[in-house]
C-alpha cells in the first residue's frame, strides 16, 4: 500500500468513526453530573437507530474492528517509513563505495570512496629550444625539440602499495623511464622495486618538473640515470634522517638500464640529515646535508662498453672514451672492466624564496682497452642558487606560485632567477690511451643563469644562458667555449 | 653483492612488530557488546603476557555482507561470523584461509553457541506459541534478509526444519510453510541488529525471530514490561564460528596475536564474558554456572537436518535457490 492509499484509507476510517461515535451517543444515557443540557444530536435516519440491547454490542464490535483497522494502518505506515529508512541506508552505503573522480593541478584522479585505492594520470611535456650563438663548428644544430613527453600514471592499492608507470616519447623515442612498486607499511621503512632513479645524484633525484635550469649540471654526468633493482628507504626521527639502501643491476654514469649482462650487482646507499627539521625557524629547517655512494662491478663488451660520454649543459659531448661504433673490437673500444665506485657529499638549503643545491661527485671506474688497464677517477662539483622574486617559496620540489593566473586571487605568477657554477674533471690518466685528447676535454667549467616564469602551478616558461669553458678537447689547445641559450615551455600536472 | 641484494629485497624489518599491534575483527551484526568487553579483557592479558599493547578495530554487519567485504579486500585479521558457510566463502572465493579452517580450533571453531527464539509484544497479544503461528494470516513477522544476514539463515532453516520434522512433514510442506511465513514479513533488514531495531524501536511487527542472545539482550536493555520471549517447541543449534584470516594476518604480521585472541574466547574468562552476553558457553564449568539463564530447548544441528552448511547454502540461499523462488513469488 503506498502513501496515497494509506491516506485514503485513513479518511474512510475517520468517516466510519464519526458515524460510530454518533451511534454511541444516541445509545448511551445522559451523565448524572451533567449541568448543561446535551447539545442536540444531528438527525439520524430511522433505519439507523439501533434497537435497544443489541445496539451497544454492535457499536463495541465496530469499535474493536475500528481499533484493529487503525492498528493495521499504523503498522503499514511504520513499515513504509522503515522501508524508506532502509533504502536511504542502502543508498548511503552505496555512495560510500562509489569511486570519486577528481581533476585538478595534481592531474586526473580516480579514487575509491574510502581513499584506499586511487589512480592518477599526470604528464610532463617540455618543448625546448637550443641555440648556440657564434658557433659554426659544432655538429649539434640549433634546434627546437620535444625534450620530454611523459605520461605519468601513479596509483595506490589498499593504502599500502603505490605504483608508477612513466614512459617517455620525447625526442622521437619511446622508452620506459620509471616502472616500480612501492610498499609502505610504515613511514620509517618502505620497499621499492622496479626501474627508478638509484639513490645517488642529488640533482638527478630532483624531479624534472622542479629543475631550475633547463638541463642538469655537470655533476649529474657522474651519476646513474635509471636502474633496475630494489631499495629500502624511509625517514626517522620525524624526518630529521632520511635513509636509503638499494641493490641494482648497475647502471653506468648517465645510463638508464633495463637489465643486466652480468651477475654482479651494485649497492647504493644514501643518508640525508636535516638537523633542524623540527625547528620553528623556516630558515634553518630547510637545511640538509647528505652523502651517497655506490659500489659495484661493471664488465663491458665492445658492443656495449658500459661507459658514459659526458655532456655539457647544452647536451654536447665534452668527454668520451675511445670507441669504434662501426667495428668495435677490444683493441679499439674502451670498456668497463671491474670495480666502479662513486661517492657524493651533498648539501641543500631551502629558506623561503631562496634555494641552494651543492654537490661533489667522485666516480672511479676500472677500464681496459686491449691490453691496457687502468682505474680512472673522474670528479665534478656544482653549486646552484635560486631566488623567487615575488616571495614565493622555493623548494626541492619546485615553486608553487601563490598568485598564479588561475589562482583564486589571481596575480602575475612567480618569477625565479637562478645561478649555477660547476666543474667536471676527467682523470688525466684517461689520455691518450682511453680518450682522444683532440676530441675529449680534460676539464669543463660551466656558468649558468636562469630566468623562470610560473604563470600557474601547471606550466612554466624558462630561459637559460649557459657558458662552458674547456681545457683540451681540440687538436690544438683548448676547445672553444660554448655559449648556449636554452628555452623551455613546460606543462606538468 | 647478489646475496646482499636478496637480503635487501626481502628484508622487511622484523622490528615492525615492535610498534603497537592492531587487530581487525570483522564480525556479524549482534556481537558489538560482546567484543566491547572481550577486546579490553584480551588486551590486558596480552600486555601482561608479552609486554605489548594491542588495539582493536571492529566491523559489524550482516554475516554474509561481512564475508563479502573481506573477500573484496577488507583486510580482517580474524573473522567471527554467524555461520560456517560464510567463513567457507573466504576459502572458496578468495583463498584467504585453508579448506580445513574449522579444525584449527575446538568445537568446530565455535567458542559459543546460540539458538533462535521469538520476541513478542508484552502479553503476547497474537498468541504466538510455536513456528506454525508465524504463518497465520494477520501476524506480522520481523526477520532479516537471508541473502545478507547469517541470523536470518538460521531463522529460515529453523522454520524449515520445524515444518519438515512435524508428523507427516515433507519438503514440499516445509517449503509451503516457509513461503507462508515470508508472506508475513514486510521488511527485510540486512542484519539481525537491524531487525531488532525494526521491531523494538520502530514498533513494527508482532513477533521478532531472533538470536537467543539478541532476545535476552533486548529484554535486558528495554527492561521488563515491553516484550516477552517465547521459546518454540524446537529450534536450531546455531554455532557461530571464528577463524584467523591467514592471508591478511600473515601480511600484517599478526598471526600469533590473532590466534591468541581467538583462543581467549575459549578460556574461562572468555567463556564467562560470552555467557554474560547471553551466548551459551562451551566450557562445561561456565555452562553449568549459567544453565538457569538459558531456557531448555529441543535443539537440532544443521548437520542432522540439512547435511551441513555447504548443502544448505547451495540449496536454499545461493542465487536461484529456494529462498529466491519463495520471495519472488510473494
Amino acid at each position: 500500500m503506498n502513501e496515497s492509499e494509506v491516506s485514503a484509507r485513513r479518511s474512510a476510517i475517520r468517516a466510519r468513526g464519526q458515524v460510530a461515535f454518533a451511534m454511541l451517543v444516541l445509545g448511551m444515557p445522559v451523565s448524572a453530573t451533567a449541568t448543561e443540557p446535551a447539545a442536540a444530536a444531528p438527525p439520524v435516519a430511522e433505519s439507523e437507530v439501533p434497537s435497544a440491547g443489541g445496539g451497544t454490542a454492535a457499536i463495541r464490535r465496530e469499535l474493536v474492528e475500528l481499533q484493529a483497522a487503525l492498528d493495521e494502518l499504523d503498522q503499514r505506515g511504520r513499515i513504509v517509513e522503515r522501508k524508506v529508512e532502509l533504502d536511504q541506508e542502502t543508498r548511503t552505503a552505496d555512495a560510500k563505495k562509489a569511486a570519486v573522480p577528481v581533476a585538478g593541478e595534481a592531474g586526473f584522479v580516480l579514487r575509491s570512496a574510502d581513499g584506499r585505492f586511487q589512480v592518477r594520470i599526470g604528464a610532463v611535456m617540455q618543448a625546448d629550444s637550443r641555440w648556440l650563438p657564434g658557433d659554426d663548428s659544432r655538429k649539434a644544430a640549433d634546434s627546437f625539440l620535444l625534450r620530454r613527453v611523459r605520461p605519468d600514471i601513479t596509483g595506490t592499492l589498499s593504502n599500502f602499495v603505490n605504483f608508477r608507470l612513466m614512459p617517455d616519447f620525447g625526442e622521437g623515442k619511446a622508452q620506459l623511464v620509471d616502472a616500480y612498486l612501492d610498499v609502505h607499511p610504515r613511514s620509517w621503512h618502505r620497499l621499492r622495486a622496479g626501474k627508478f632513479k638509484p639513490p645517488f645524484g642529488q640533482e638527478r633525484l630532483q624531479s624534472t618538473k622542479a629543475l631550475v635550469f633547463v638541463e642538469r649540471g655537470l655533476t649529474t654526468n657522474l651519476a646513474p640515470n635509471r636502474d633496475v633493482g630494489v631499495q629500502l628507504y624511509g625517514e626517522l626521527a620525524g624526518g630529521v634522517v632520511g635513509w636509503t639502501v638499494g641493490a641494482f643491476d648497475g647502471a653506468a654514469d648517465l645510463a638508464s638500464l633495463d637489465g643486466d649482462t652480468n651477475d654482479e650487482k651494485d649497492l647504493a646507499v644514501r643518508l640525508v640529515v636535516r638537523p633542524f627539521a623540527a625547528a620553528e625557524s623556516e630558515t634553518l629547517s630547510g637545511l640538509g646535508i647528505g652523502v651517497a655512494g655506490t659500489l659495484g662491478t661493471s664488465d663491458g663488451k665492445p658492443e656495449a662498453p658500459g661507459l658514459a660520454s659526458y655532456k655539457s649543459p647544452a647536451q654536447n659531448t665534452v668527454f668520451s672514451y675511445r670507441s669504434d661504433t662501426k667495428a668495435p673490437t677490444e683493441a679499439n673500444t674502451v670498456v668497463a672492466a671491474g670495480e666502479r665506485r662513486r661517492i657524493s657529499p651533498q648539501l641543500f638549503w631551502y629558506a623561503g624564496p631562496f634555494g641552494l643545491l651543492a654537490d661533489y661527485v667522485l666516480s672511479t671506474q676500472e677500464v681496459k682497452a686491449g691490453t691496457k688497464r687502468n682505474t680512472l677517477d673522474h670528479e665534478a662539483w656544482s653549486v646552484a642558487a635560486s631566488f623567487s622574486l615575488a616571495g614565493d617559496k622555493v623548494t626541492y620540489d619546485g615553486i608553487r606560485p601563490l598568485h598564479g593566473l588561475d589562482s583564486p586571487q589571481p596575480g602575475a605568477g612567480a618569477w625565479e632567477i637562478g645561478l649555477r657554477y660547476g666543474e667536471l674533471r676527467a682523470d688525466r690518466a684517461s689520455f691518450p690511451a682511453f680518450a682522444d685528447p683532440a676530441k675529449s676535454a680534460s676539464e669543463a667549467r660551466e656558468v649558468g643563469a636562469a630566468v623562470n616564469w610560473y604563470p600557474s602551478r601547471t606550466w612554466r616558461v624558462g630561459v637559460n644562458f649557459e657558458r662552458t669553458d674547456f681545457k683540451g678537447g681540440a687538436k690544438a689547445g683548448d676547445r672553444p667555449s660554448e655559449n648556449a641559450v636554452l628555452t623551455r615551455l613546460q606543462a606538468a600536472f | 653483492m647478489r646475496t646482499l641484494a636478496v637480503i635487501i629485497a626481502f628484508a622487511l624489518p622484523a622490528a615492525a612488530g615492535a610498534a603497537e599491534a592492531k587487530l581487525l575483527n570483522v564480525s556479524y551484526d549482534p556481537t558489538r557488546e560482546l567484543y566491547q568487553e572481550v577486546n579490553p579483557a584480551f588486551a590486558r592479558q596480552w600486555e601482561a603476557k608479552t609486554g605489548r599493547k594491542v588495539t582493536f578495530q571492529q566491523s559489524h554487519g550482516g554475516s554474509g555482507k561481512q564475508a563479502r567485504s573481506v573477500i573484496d579486500g577488507l583486510e580482517a585479521d580474524v573473522v567471527t561470523l554467524a555461520l560456517a558457510g560464510d567463513v567457507d566463502a573466504l576459502h572458496d572465493k578468495a583463498g584467504l584461509i585453508p579448506a580445513d579452517w574449522q579444525k584449527r580450533l575446538p568445537d568446530n571453531s565455535s567458542p559459543y553457541t546460540s539458538t533462535i527464539v521469538f520476541v513478542v509484544r508484552k502479553g503476547n497479544p497474537k498468541g504466538i506459541r510455536d513456528w506454525g503461528d508465524l504463518a497465520r494470516p494477520g501476524v506480522v513477522v520481523v526477520t532479516p534478509n537471508p541473502k545478507t544476514s547469517g541470523g536470518a539463515r538460521w531463522n529460515y532453516l529453523a522454520a524449515w526444519a520445524w515444518a519438515l520434522r512435524r508428523e507427516g512433514g515433507t519438503p514440499e510442506m516445509a517449503r509451503e510453510f516457509v513461503a507462508a511465513l515470508y508472506r508475513n514479513v514486510p521488511v527485510l533488514d540486512s542484519g539481525a541488529r537491524g531487525s531488532t531495531t525494526t521491531f523494538a524501536q520502530r514498533g513494527i511487527g508482532h513477533v521478532l525471530v531472533s538470536w537467543e542472545n539478541e532476545a535476552l539482550l533486548l529484554s535486558e536493555e528495554m527492561g521488563p514490561g515491553k516484550f516477552d520471549i517465547v521459546c518454540p517447541s524446537s529450534s536450531i543449534l546455531a554455532e557461530p564460528p571464528v577463524t584467523v584470516v591467514d592471508k591478511y594476518a600473515d601480511r600484517h604480521g599478526t598471526r600469533a596475536l590473532a590466534q591468541a585472541y581467538l583462543e581467549f574466547l575459549y578460556s574461562p574468562e572468555g567463556q564467562e564474558i560470552a555467557a554474560r552476553h547471553h551466548y551459551r558457553p562451551r566450557l562445561e564449568a561456565a555452562a553449568a554456572k549459567h544453565a538457569a539463564h538459558f531456557p531448555q530447548l529441543k535443539l537440532f544441528t544443521i548437520g542432522e537436518v540439512f547435511g551441513g552448511w555447504k548443502r544448505a547454502q547451495k540449496e536454499h540461499f545461493d542465487d536461484g535457490g529456494t529462498f529466491d523462488a519463495i520471495y519472488e513469488r510473494r
